[in-house]
């Protein structure tokens, strides 16, 4: 009988065993997303809490979506009509979000929310992963991009990345006061490395085979969740809070 | 209070192992499906029910009403023989490592914090054996309380649909500081295991 996937069972194993022994919630959160970005995953987003009412900030432990989705999704109460979180509440394995386009179809307001992170914000697929504790649902880890993999493998693997990611995540902050912590993503980590190099838009646009006005995008949104008024800044902030080394 | 019962003491405690295999007949059988293993219409038992058995059992007022099984890796046991499909590589066998299954808790009790006592009852069984890890095949669903109970869980493969659930093999590393995590997760004081283990007989 054939194994799995030698390339899934290798990170799979590599992450488990790294990530079994980070303490810091960033440091978790940039290990799963370098493991789950060559699937295409480009964003995701850790909730603990899933019963919380007081929305998406207090309910989730880390995500490291594009600036402008996160503030859109707070600020509009997305979390509270968000199809994908209330099918997460019920689910006991993991499930695609085109799984849940079909009950989108009568809600105006859940529909909208996939519309919105699809067309704005190259969110157009994922895959959800419910945690559970002993009583059930607790939280979910929510993955999702512009051209993902969500084979069954994928999913597997997925799973399990997932799992550990998260449990490891509450563990770092049950000691602390939960607080949301806002990572770069994978690609936002990766211009502002190239721009500490001192390249330009252009240039690292060439080096990542990206078109500019994408890399623009995400240096505006690392700039953003960097809280720096200039690239310049972003970057020192970057390598001062551990983002990004050179 | 939980009560070990080995192949050196078990005839101690037959009623015990009785009550036992008609408790995971109305939890295995009856509540999950597992009409393969239903024996004479109120037991649940499988092939490694075999005089090899270790069973740690959760006891109140003479009743059991929660357990696992421990069962030796050196002979074929449902790893090696069900699932191996479950595992990239070698599959864990050694004198030190035991499988562990039939992990059950009788409903009215599962809101309780019993899962945490068997967790700390399995820990303490192995330190008093010198077993140095478990293996064991979970509900994927399981991963993230047993990783929040802080047990020392290691993948021994990606995932797999069995009967359209996923499930996963691991190993567990038998460590102080799980014990420790364990105990602390389920505000337990101290030892659960009550009776003495004897030591394991030599063939």
């Amino acid at each position: 009988m054939l194994k799995s996937d030698c390339r899934f069972w290798k990170t799979a194993l590599e992450f488990t065993e790294k990530c079994s022994a980070l303490t810091d919630v960033s440091e978790i959160a940039a290990a799963f997303s370098g493991a789950v970005m060559p699937l295409g995953f480009e964003h995701f987003a850790i909730t603990r809490d899933f019963f919380r009412r007081e929305g998406f900030s207090k309910a989730a432990l880390a995500t490291d979506w594009p600036a402008g989705w996160y503030e859109q999704y707070v600020a509009g109460g997305f979390y509270a009509v968000d199809p994908v979180v209330s099918r997460n509440r019920k689910s006991t394995n993991p499930f695609k979000w085109t799984d849940v386009l079909p009950e989108c179809r009568d809600n105006a307001r859940a529909s909208s929310v996939m519309q919105i992170a699809a067309s704005e914000f190259r969110l157009r697929e994922g895959v959800c992963i419910p945690i559970h504790n002993l009583h059930g649902v607790e939280g979910g880890v929510c993955l999702g991009g512009e051209n993902v993999d969500v084979s069954t493998e994928s999913i597997h693997f997925l799973h399990l990345v997932g799992i550990f990611a998260a449990t490891q995540m509450a563990k770092a902050v049950s000691s602390s006061r939960q607080e949301l912590t806002i990572v770069l993503s994978h690609r936002e980590r990766e211009v502002i490395s190239w721009a500490a190099t001192g390249k330009t838009a252009v240039e690292t646009a060439a080096c990542m085979n990206l078109a500019v006005s994408t890399v623009e995008k995400q240096i505006a949104s690392a700039m953003h969740k960097l809280r720096s008024r200039t690239k310049a800044q972003a970057v020192a902030v970057a390598l001062a809070e551990g983002h990004i080394s050179v | 209070m939980i009560y070990a019962l080995t192949p050196e003491n078990r005839d101690l405690y037959r009623h015990f192992v009785e009550q036992q295999f008609q408790l995971r007949h109305s939890i295995f059988v009856k509540e999950k499906g597992w009409k393969e293993f239903e024996r004479q219409s109120v037991y649940e038992m499988d092939q490694y029910d075999d005089e090899e058995a270790i069973y740690l059992l959760a006891v109140e007022e003479d009743r059991v009403f929660a357990g696992f099984r421990l069962y030796p890796t050196v002979r074929s046991h449902m790893l090696s023989s069900a699932f191996p499909q479950l595992v990239e590589g070698k599959i864990p066998q050694g004198p030190d490592i035991l499988e562990w299954s039939r992990i059950f808790i009788v409903r009215e009790k599962r809101d309780s914090g019993v899962y945490y006592e068997l967790g700390s009852a399995m820990h303490e069984f192995c330190f008093a054996r010198n077993i140095k890890s478990v293996t064991a095949v979970i509900q994927m669903a399981r991963l993230a309380v047993m990783r929040n109970a802080g047990f020392a869980v290691r993948p021994l493969g990606l995932p797999k649909d069995i009967g359209g659930q996923p499930f996963l093999a691991v190993q567990v590393a038998v460590r102080e500081e799980a014990l420790e995590a364990v105990r602390r997760a389920g505000d337990i004081q101290g030892p659960v295991i009550v009776n003495d283990i004897p030591a394991p007989h030599r063939p």
